[in-house]
This record gives C-alpha cells, sequence and structure tokens, in this order.
C-alpha cells in the first residue's frame, strides 16, 4: 500500500470506513468484547476475521530468541472478529497462551490452526482452537518448535520445524523443513529434504504446498523463492522468482480467480513488512506484478478476501497509527482506495485470516512407498538445455550424483552412463538432497545441477532436460533409458558394463 | 454368524426348490440356469464343486485349478440384459449447431431424441421441430438458407431438410458413422462433404440429387469438417493417429480435398496430434486452424504435471501445405481439456475454442497469434506447443460454460456466440464484443436425476484430474478408444506399454485391464486409478456408481456398415472359420484353440486370462485378460502392447506355434474372410 494518502484520506481511513459501515459503536464494541464484554456465542458466522493483534509496545527487556518472537513479541495473540448486530465483536482465541500468530482457517471454517508460545519459556509449537469459545490445543511438540501452519486435503496438518534464528537466512544447520502429521498422531512424516529452508506454507487449490526456500544452499544463491511440492513430498517444483534477484518472500496465498499474491522485501532489509506483488498462478513465471505502484514496504499479510479482493495489513496513513487491515481491489492498482476493514489503534493488527475462499483444494492419493528406500528419476534428454547456451561440442556421457554431507561437503554418490539420446533412468536414494553433473567423454563436468531436489519412497521423478524452462513440456519421444532396467547410483564399473542395454 | 446361518438356510431352500423344480421336469435352459445357481451358491459358502462339475470346468477352461473359475465366465450372459441394451432416458442434448445466413434461425441437432429443432434467435424460443431418425448429429445449410444436411450417425446416411417447411426431402446414403458436414458451392455444383468416422473417408455428395459422387480416403477417424468460401476446397480433420509402431510418434492428418476435382491435394499429418473435432479457415490468411491434442504417450507417466500426458492446441496450416504449427492453448498450471470446436469470427481477428473437458470458451486474438507465427524462427515454431508461457500472449478471455462445451456456431455478423453445453441441455449465448455471457437457450432440464447422464459429466470432466489436465473422455472419445499405447508407471518405468481399450459394449466383459486383475468396474475406475492418473482424490462412491452406470450404458462400437442387413458371402464364411472344430481338411482342431472357445458369444469373451504367446519384451505376465470382441473391428491396433495395426496382423506378424487359435491351415482367403467376419461383431 501506498501509505501517501490523497486528500480525501486526511480525516483518516479508520474513521471513514467505520462511518460507511454504519458502526460508530464499532471501536466500543471492540473494546468491550475484548474486556470480557462479550457473552455466548450460539455459532460461528460465516463472515468473520482471524486476527494476529501484536501489542503496540514492546518490553524493552524482551530479546527474541528465534524469527517468532521477532514477528509476534509476549503478549501477541490471535482474535476472532464478527459481525454483530451492534458492531464488530471479538474474542481472544489464545487467551491462555504467552503469545501466539499465524493463524490459518480450516476449510470447514469452525477452526483455526496458529503459533503460540505456552509459556516464555517454552518453544514455539502449533495450536489448534475450535472457533467457538475453546481452549486451544497444542498439536505438535517438535524440537525446537513449529511455525506457519496448514491444513492438509487429508485432514493432516503441515508446518515447518525447527523455528529458525534471527536472521537465519534459511541455508545449513537449523533451517527450517515442512512436515505433516495427522491429529492425533504424534508420528510426523518430513515433506522436504534440504533445499534451503520451508517456511511460510499454504495450499494452492490443485491440492499443491506453496512454500518459500532459499534456493539452494550450495550454489550461493540466497534469494528465496517459492517452490511447490505434493502433499507426500513428491515432485519438488520450482513455482516462482527464482532469478529474480536477492528478495526475500513472505505469506503467499492463492486467490479463488487464480492469483497468489505474496509480501516480498530486499533481502537485507531488517523490517518486517514487505512489498505486495502478486504472479498468476496459470503461469507464475511470466507474471510477476507488484500490486501497489510504489515500492514501498509497509505491509505485514496478505489474504484473498474471496470478493477479488484482498484483505491486508497495512500500516495506517498518520503518524503514529497502528497497524489495521484494510481490503483492496487488486486490479485497481495504485488508483485502488483502500478500505478500512478493521482497525484497533490499541493493538496492531499484523496478520490476518479468513475462510478459505473458493472451493475445497483437490486432495491427491500418496505415491509413497515407504517401505522402499529408494525412487527414480527419469531424465529425457539431459543434453537439452532449453534455452542456456549449450557448451560448443559438449554432449553428455554420464551423470555423477551429489549429496550433501552433515558437515555441509559435497560427496560424490556414483555416476551413471546416459543413453546416446541424452536419456537416462537411475534408482537413487530417497529423501535425501542431490545435485548432479553431466560429464562429457574425458569427464569433464558440462553442466552442475547444485544439490537441490530429492525423491520419495517410491517415488517416479521426471525431467525434460537440464535446466529446462519451467513452463515446458516434454517432446513425445520415447527415450533409450526407459527400454533397460534403471541403473543404480553407486554401481560399480563392472557392474555398468554387464548391464544389459546400455547403448552408450 | 446371524448373517451365515441366513446364508446357509437360504442354500438349503434354494437347493431344495431346486430339487423340487427338477422334479418338475424343467426344460434343459432352466435346469442349466438351476446348476450355475446352485453351483454359485455353494462357490460363495466355500464349498467343493461337485465331481461333474469340476469335469466340466476343468474340460471346458483347459484349467486345472479351476478355483477362480466360475460358471458365469461362460454361461448366464444374455445380450438382451446387458445394460446398453435396456430403454434409457432420452435427453434433448444439443450437438450440431448452424445459424442461417440471415442470423434469424438457429438450428440444432438433437441426437439423442432424433430431432433437429429451430430456435428463433430474437425470441430464443423453439419454434419448430422435424423428426430425423438415425442419430442426427452434424448439420450444414446451404448459401441461400434454403436447406439443411443433417449426418445421421447411426443409419449412415446424409439427410437434406427444407427450412421453408423443416421437411426431409431426401437422404444419400454415405460411409460408417457421418458426423460432420459441409456445403460447398462449387463451379460444378452444390456439393456437400461427409467425414464417415467408422470407414476413415468422406463422401463428396451432389447437393442437388443427393447422390454421392466419391468417397475420398482421409485419416482415422474423420470427424470435423469446412469448406472454403469459394467452394475449392474441403478440409477436414481427424480424430485418431494414423497407425504406426509402438516406439513411433503418432500423427494425425489434416486433409485438404479439392471439392472440384473431387480428391484429396494435400494429406498434412500433425504431429503428436489427436482428438481433432473440427477445423476452421480463416479465409483472409489462408490459414486451417484445428483444436488438437497433444498427446505424449511414448514417455512414461511418472507425472501429470506440466503436460506430461497431454496438452491442449491448435494446430495452423496453410492451404498450401506448408508445416504445421502447433500452438499451445495451456498455461503451465491450468489446462483447458478437449478442444472439441473451433470458430474464427467473420472479421477474422478472433476465434473460439470450446473446451469440453474444461468448460471454459477460449477467445484467442488471431492477431497475436499470427504474428508471433510469422516472426518465429523454425526451431521456434516447432517448440511452440511445448511452452506454456505462450497462451498469456493471445488468450484474450476465458469465459466459464456449464458442462461439456462441446459444438460452436456464430451469428452470420460474428457477435453472438451459440455454445452448446451438451450435458445440461442449454445453449450459451456470448456477446462476442464484450465477451461476456448474454443468455442462455434453456432446452430441458439438464438430466441431473439420470445416474448415466451424471456419469457421463464425470466422464467427461476434466476438473477430476491434476489441474484439470484431461477427461476419461480424452483417451476414450465416446468412451472408444484413442488407438495409442501408454506406459504407467505403476507397474515400473518402461515396462508394459498398453494398448487402450474401448470401454464401449464393455457391460458383463469383467474382469478388467489387460492383467484381468479388476473385478469390476467400479474397482477399475478407483483409487488405484486416481493415484496413477487422475492424481487427485478418487472418485466417491456415489460418483462411481453414477460412472459406472455411464460406462455399461454404451453399446459395442460399430465397423459395419447400416446399409448391410445380412452376413456378406465372405463374412459367413468367416463365421464358419470362427466356430470350426476341425480344420477344412477334417483334422480336429484342440478346444483350447478354437476361436469360440475363449471368444465364446454372446460377448465373444470367456473372461479368462489366456496365453496366446503374445508376450513381449516388456511384459511382465503370459497369460493375459481375453477381451471381448464387440465392436473389435473399430478398434484397432490389437494385443495388450498394441503392436498389431491389424486383425490380419493378429495372425500374419504375431501368431506364435497357433496358441492364439489355430490359423496356419489358413490361407489369405481364410483370414480375409475371418476377419471380415470379426469386423460384424
Amino acid at each position: 500500500m501506498n501509505p501517501a494518502p490523497n486528500p480525501d484520506h486526511n480525516e483518516g481511513i479508520r474513521r471513514r470506513i467505520f462511518r460507511r459501515r454504519g458502526a460508530a459503536l464499532g471501536l466500543a464494541t471492540v473494546l468491550l468484547a475484548l474486556a470480557g464484554g462479550v457473552g455466548c456465542r450460539p455459532s460461528v458466522p460465516d463472515e468473520f476475521l482471524v486476527l494476529t493483534q501484536t501489542p503496540r509496545a514492546v518490553p524493552a527487556a524482551f530479546s527474541p530468541k528465534d524469527t517468532l518472537d521477532l514477528l509476534y513479541p509476549p503478549g501477541s495473540r490471535i482474535v476472532l472478529v464478527t459481525p454483530g448486530s451492534d458492531g464488530m465483536r471479538a474474542t481472544v482465541l489464545s487467551a491462555s497462551l504467552h503469545a501466539a500468530g499465524g493463524a490459518v482457517v480450516a476449510p470447514s471454517g469452525d477452526r483455526v490452526l496458529f503459533s503460540g508460545k505456552a509459556t516464555p519459556k517454552s518453544e514455539w509449537q502449533i495450536f489448534e482452537c475450535p472457533l467457538r469459545r475453546a481452549l486451544p490445543v497444542a498439536r505438535t511438540a517438535m524440537p525446537g518448535g513449529a511455525m506457519g501452519p496448514i491444513y492438509l486435503p487429508d485432514g493432516r496438518i503441515g508446518f515447518s520445524s525447527p523455528v529458525p534464528l534471527p536472521g537465519h537466512d534459511l541455508s545449513g544447520p537449523g533451517r527450517p523443513e515442512l512436515y505433516a502429521q495427522r491429529p492425533g498422531e504424534a508420528k510426523t512424516r518430513r515433506l522436504t529434504f534440504g533445499l534451503a529452508g520451508a517456511l511460510e506454507a499454504t495450499l494452492l487449490r490443485d491440492g499443491r504446498i506453496l512454500f518459500v526456500s532459499g534456493g539452494s544452499a550450495y550454489a550461493a544463491i540466497t534469494n528465496q523463492s517459492l517452490f511447490t511440492i505434493n502433499s507426500d513430498g513428491t515432485e519438488i517444483t520450482a513455482f516462482a522468482a527464482q532469478h529474480d534477484g536477492r528478495v526475500r518472500i513472505r505469506r503467499p496465498r492463492e486467490s479463488p480467480e487464480g492469483r497468489v499474491v505474496f509480501l516480498s522485501s530486499d533481502l537485507s532489509a531488517a523490517g518486517l513488512e514487505g512489498r505486495l506483488e502478486q504472479v498468476l498462478a496459470a503461469r507464475p513465471f511470466s507474471s510477476r506484478e507488484a500490486i501497489t505502484a510504489t515500492d514501498a514496504a509497509r505491509f505485514r499479510a496478505a489474504e484473498p478476501a474471496g470478493d477479488d479482493r484482498i484483505l491486508v495489513t497495512a500500516e495506517g496513513f498518520n503518524e503514529g497509527d497502528s497497524f489495521g487491515v484494510y481490503a483492496l481491489d487488486p486490479k485497481e492498482h495504485a488508483r485502488s482506495a483502500f478500505e478500512c476493514i478493521f482497525d484497533d489503534p490499541e493493538w496492531h493488527e499484523v496478520e490476518v485470516a479468513v475462510r478459505p475462499p473458493g472451493s475445497k483444494p483437490m486432495g491427491r492419493l500418496s505415491t509413497v512407498d515407504e517401505s522402499m528406500s529408494i525412487g527414480r528419476l527419469l531424465c529425457l534428454d539431459v543434453n537439452h538445455f532449453g534455452d542456456l547456451p549449450r557448451p560448443e561440442g559438449a554432449t553428455a556421457k554420464s551423470v555423477r550424483f551429489l549429496s550433501p554431507t552433515p558437515e555441509g561437503a559435497i560427496e560424490w554418490l556414483g555416476e551413471v552412463p546416459v543413453q546416446v539420446d541424452g536419456s537416462f533412468l537411475v534408482e537413487i536414494p530417497a529423501n535425501t538432497l542431490l545435485g548432479l553433473e553431466t560429464l562429457d567423454e574425458a569427464g569433464r563436468v558440462i553442466r552442475r545441477l547444485p544439490p537441490s531436489f530429492w525423491v520419495r519412497p517410491g517415488e517416479n521423478r521426471s525431467c525434460v532436460g537440464c535446466h529446462e524452462p519451467h513452463s515446458s513440456c516434454p517432446e513425445n519421444r520415447r527415450p533409450l533409458a526407459v527400454k533397460v532396467p534403471a541403473l543404480k547410483v553407486g554401481a560399480s564399473p563392472a557392474d555398468l558394463a554387464q548391464r544389459p542395454g546400455v547403448t552408450q | 454368524m446371524k448373517r451365515r446361518g441366513m446364508i446357509i438356510l437360504a442354500v438349503a431352500v434354494g437347493l431344495g426348490l431346486g430339487g423340487l423344480v427338477v422334479s418338475l421336469n424343467l426344460s434343459p435352459t432352466k435346469r442349466q440356469s438351476l446348476r450355475i445357481y446352485v453351483h454359485d451358491r455353494k462357490q460363495a459358502l466355500g464349498l467343493e464343486p461337485s465331481r461333474r462339475d469340476l469335469d466340466h470346468m476343468q474340460r471346458m477352461s483347459g484349467l486345472t485349478d479351476v478355483s477362480n473359475v466360475s460358471c458365469r465366465h461362460c454361461h448366464g450372459i444374455k445380450l438382451a440384459q446387458l445394460p446398453w441394451n435396456q430403454p434409457r432416458r432420452r435427453h434433448p442434448t444439443p450437438g450440431g449447431m448452424v445459424v442461417s445466413p440471415d442470423g434469424a434461425a438457429l438450428y440444432v441437432a438433437l441426437a439423442d431424441l432424433n430431432q433437429v429443432i429451430e430456435i428463433d434467435t430474437i425470441t430464443r424460443d423453439l419454434k419448430r421441430r422435424v423428426p430425423v431418425p438415425g442419430q442426427p448429429t452434424g448439420l450444414a445449410i446451404d448459401s441461400a438458407g434454403e436447406r439443411l444436411f443433417v449426418t445421421c450417425r447411426d443409419d449412415d446416411v446424409v439427410a437434406r431438410i427444407t427450412t421453408a417447411g423443416l421437411e426431409l426431402t431426401g437422404s444419400a446414403p454415405v460411409g460408417i458413422g457421418p458426423v460432420g458436414v459441409g456445403f460447398a458451392p462449387t463451379r460444378n455444383g452444390d456439393r456437400l462433404i461427409v467425414a464417415n468416422t467408422g470407414s476413415g473417408d468422406v463422401s463428396v455428395i451432389d447437393a442437388d440429387s443427393m447422390t454421392e459422387l466419391t468417397r475420398v480416403k482421409t485419416g482415422r477417424d474423420p470427424y470435423g469438417v469446412t469448406t472454403s468460401p469459394d467452394g475449392r476446397h474441403g478440409l477436414v480433420a481427424s480424430r485418431l493417429a494414423e497407425l504406426s509402431s509402438t516406439d513411433t510418434a503418432p500423427a494425425t492428418e489434416l486433409t485438404i480435398i479439392d471439392l472440384e476435382r473431387t480428391r484429396a491435394i494435400k494429406r498434412l499429418p500433425l504431429a503428436s496430434a489427436h482428438l481433432s473435432e473440427s477445423v476452421a479457415l480463416n479465409p483472409d490468411r489462408g490459414w486451417v486452424l484445428t483444436p488438437m491434442v497433444r498427446v505424449r504417450n511414448l514417455i512414461p507417466i511418472t507425472q501429470v504435471a506440466r503436460g506430461w500426458v497431454m496438452s491442449s492446441g491448435i494446430a495452423l496450416a496453410q492451404l498450401d501445405g506448408s508445416e504445421p504449427v502447433q500452438m499451445p492453448l495451456d498455461e503451465a498450471n491450468a489446462y483447458f481439456a478437449d478442444p472439441a470446436d473451433l470458430v474464427v469470427h467473420p472479421a477474422g481477428h478472433r476465434a473460439y475454442v470450446a473446451s469440453g473437458g474444461g468448460d471454459v470458451v477460449t477467445v484467442i486474438d488471431l492477431d497475436q497469434m499470427f504474428a508471433w507465427v510469422e516472426q518465429a524462427s523454425p526451431t521456434d515454431r516447432q517448440r511452440a506447443i511445448h511452452n506454456l508461457e505462450l497462451a498469456g500472449d493471445y488468450v484474450v478471455a476465458r469465459i466459464p460454460t456449464r458442462r461439456n462445451p462441446t459444438r460452436l456456431a456464430l451469428s452470420p455478423d460474428g457477435d453472438t456466440l451459440y455454445v452448446a453445453e451438451r450435458l445440461e441441455d442449454s445453449i450459451l449465448l456470448i456477446d462476442t464484443r464484450s465477451n461476456t455471457v448474454a443468455g442462455r437457450i434453456e432446452l430441458g432440464d439438464g438430466g441431473s436425476s439420470d445416474p448415466v447422464r451424471r456419469g457421463e459429466r464425470l466422464f467427461t470432466l476434466a476438473a477430476r484430474t491434476f489441474q484439470g489436465q484431461f477427461s476419461c473422455r480424452s483417451c476414450h472419445p465416446d468412451g472408444h478408444v484413442d488407438g495409442l499405447n501408454y506406459d504407467f508407471d505403476g507397474d515400473g518405468i518402461g515396462d508394459n506399454m498398453l494398448d487402450n481399450r474401448s470401454l464401449q459394449g464393455l457391460a458383463g466383459t469383467w474382469p478388467y485391464k489387460w492383467n484381468g486383475q479388476n473385478p469390476s468396474l467400479a474397482v477399475q475406475c478407483g483409487p488405484r486409478f486416481a493415484k496413477v492418473l487422475m492424481r487427485t482424490d478418487p472418485f466417491s462412491e456415489a460418483e462411481l456408481k453414477d460412472l459406472v452406470a455411464f460406462i455399461e450404458s454404451m453399446p459395442p462400437a460399430r465397423a459395419r456398415s447400416a446399409h448391410l442387413t445380412e452376413l456378406t458371402p465372405a463374412e459367413s464364411r468367416g463365421r464358419d472359420i470362427f466356430f470350426a472344430t476341425h480344420t477344412p481338411d477334417g483334422r480336429e482342431i484342440p478346444r483350447d484353440r478354437q476361436c469360440h472357445h475363449c471368444h465364446a458369444p454372446p460377448l465373444y469373451t470367456s473372461r479368462m486370462k489366456t496365453d496366446v504367446g503374445s508376450r513381449g519384451p516388456t511384459t511382465r505376465i503370459d497369460r493375459l485378460d481375453t477381451p471381448h470382441l464387440l465392436g473389435v473391428g473399430a478398434s484397432a491396433p490389437y494385443l495388450h502392447d498394441g503392436r498389431a495395426r491389424s486383425l490380419e496382423e493378429l495372425w500374419t506378424l504375431y501368431q506364435t506355434n497357433d496358441l492364439h487359435g489355430v490359423s496356419s491351415y489358413m490361407n489369405k482367403h481364410q483370414l480375409n474372410d475371418l476377419v471380415e467376419f470379426l469386423k460384424t461383431l
């Protein structure tokens, strides 16, 4: 949002919107409600907001231990706001917790998940709370804490763990990964395997999990970008912003009409705010654009409202204003007038969540076979470089697989020959971060993909070529590699020589 | 325990009644039915069959272990009782549409009701209707707007109707399964071209005398036709790829016909394209446009994302026959499956594509698209269909429709686009100036109470696959075959390249899959299917019930002209060979090598697994499901891996030691006769 107001804004958005909505008593009602003046609520209405409110003043002695402490200082809370006959009514859902934030609403609209901290000394974990008056229940007990919850289509919840330290660049030890857990079960399943952190997960309408990662921790690429996986951790795929410079990305959310809105800021920026941007879900690589005309980073959160508008949390237009919740039409860009939806001057409304608009996201049956320790990778033509220049005369004759060691070094797992048509089919260790190098006849590296992908047990993964365009379909050609049994990474040269059908 | 007791009691009562009925001197047929019933009950209770039954089953099946054999593998099937032979609910389903030259009337073929109707485009009211037997499907109108021409798909004729009286005034016999029809005023007189889907040709008809002048061979399953305004050219789009080896990329044919000389002048292959069901011409630029599915069947289906299995597009070709260009309709994360029809605005700047699976009409800026094509390098043109970023440059709008938009018609001024929402019994009106919905004509109630209709909606719905990439229909047009092989990764990458099998005439032919492992269609279409192919949530139990109801409602395909009523001499001789127990020189054919032993009437399957020596290099098992033969003449290629391109090749190229029936004694005439008989089934 560009807070530089036009003259109409001089009176302050907050008061104007309350007047427009005929809710002159709204603020008083809110305050009354927050003071405990709200009575028994028989049911949850369809229209409601779930807010994360942070105190306007943080104790000077407070020292954040992790990024959630930074985002949600002590006293931060989750608040349910509903329109009542006498104005907006608010109920604190996290009253029993020391701090809370990052709420998401279940597709059914009757529950929320959020990150919470029970005591000043405890770790952040995922809590769930029915929207009817009830106490939140801890859903996770992850060492190092958990954050960024989502509801998965099959009823499980997903989250990132551990909670990174302040200033963590998402690479190296302590980086967060995505996990899934079925309610009522202690067992968690890891979904990501060390790309360079996995945060800010959200569910796309096609059932995939969209998340933010730091790119490859092994390629000196430190910008954050968006990736997708299926809900079982298969098919790690770049989604957007992989080549867009040093940006930090927060809170991606898909709207029913097919936009993914998110906040971006310079990677080096210290603040928690970001610019408001969007990509089209249909073709995210070629459609990134700013929603507001300014690059001022003043937003803390964005959430599709379900009526073509976006709800954002942003600072008010006047000096000293708190953060509030506003609605804007992304198609209007700079001409858009920001409509204030809710602002309690005693608190910062830093995040807003609503019942997920649109149809329920598509589910998916998992293809993971936990009894296996390997997956397969089929490359159709490793000599296909897409739009990248191909080194003159260089033709890959073999592929070497790489994996990082716990110490951060790169280990060679082995080499496999490439078929004359550039294809190879290989069995690779599952749940392991992998990279590869294509080698010419003399063993010289032609191209190198740093460790940046994995397969799940039993997963069959494919790629078109070496650094193919992200939006490219394959040619309809029967790869020679599928006519022979899959090769095993790490097989000895003697073993490989005895394999049938290797036509190299 | 209580339930088990009830079963035992029921069996006892059954046995008692059976004995009573036997004592009443039952007919042999009824006695057999009773034996089957008793055997079924004993098998259900885990009881051993009688020695006599065991001997019978072992002798007839050729198997020692008959634990998985039931009487119903061979007995108890009556065609008359199968779902596709039962009366079903009929719907006013809009099919082919055409607008009169003055724009006042919209004519719509209602195939299910055997009618053609006339709608007043001003009032949007139904004005008149005329009965047209034989599943009226495609429509064309002459330049003066005086004569309508209707293809009757079941009767293999094209009929003529006067618009003044809406009366049938003549018809002409054509090839098998006519669908598309186009009118062309040539220098030699008014002509019709009719796409005969089943016989793979087009009939050129004299529209005045309604006589067939000639037939021109086209690609497989010709479907969409159009003619150039000057009447010189007829254009034919074919749905199925030409038969080729399983390692070769398929290609469909776009046929350009000189209507004055009545012969094909260009046969343009569309690489890896299929399901082209429409063709349109942009006369000013000389571009021919046909919607298509770009299939990637040679690649193992390790994923669905990024159009790995198929994607949708438009093929552009020049009348001069230069190499066609395929342009994508899909985007990286958004797919618009089953592009069924395409029309070009009279001004030539816009094209409209109906996505039958995606429930969308896509509006294309042709100026932008042609500009891209004209500046693109040959390499970029060749790769365009794989670039899912391109469509954003020329797609102007995506207009949602109700279920299954399949046919389009533009008003003469181009201001109104009529969209047949086939499975909703409605016609959507789109204002092309604003690309907004201008109204809807309701022809019926949509048929939502009909499980067959609900099942077909699911069958054609792409939204049930990941990102809406394809529907069941994408591989089974009309519930039939697409003639391609696919490599599913559920059984290993590169193993078991499998021929697609027809779903027509499938009722009662269990088990399913080439390995015969699925006992029912509900299992076949259940969670495993969702996991391997749809990559989404599986169908619910209620949805599966509807889906099965639809599949079982489809009668077998037809490979024989409707004008033939009795078997020809060749077909009769072939029948004798099929049912032969001895060779012509008197040698006995072993029972398990007699055609009708495994392909037993009335379904022409024993429903058991058989080894016919067809194991291929990537096949893991010898014994495969015995397919039924109803409509077999129309479902090439053959064998589980599709290596036999014709029925003849089953015995000329892929017969092994007479395992697939004894054929070594046959001369070429006898083999031809056998094939002719098979095409009658």
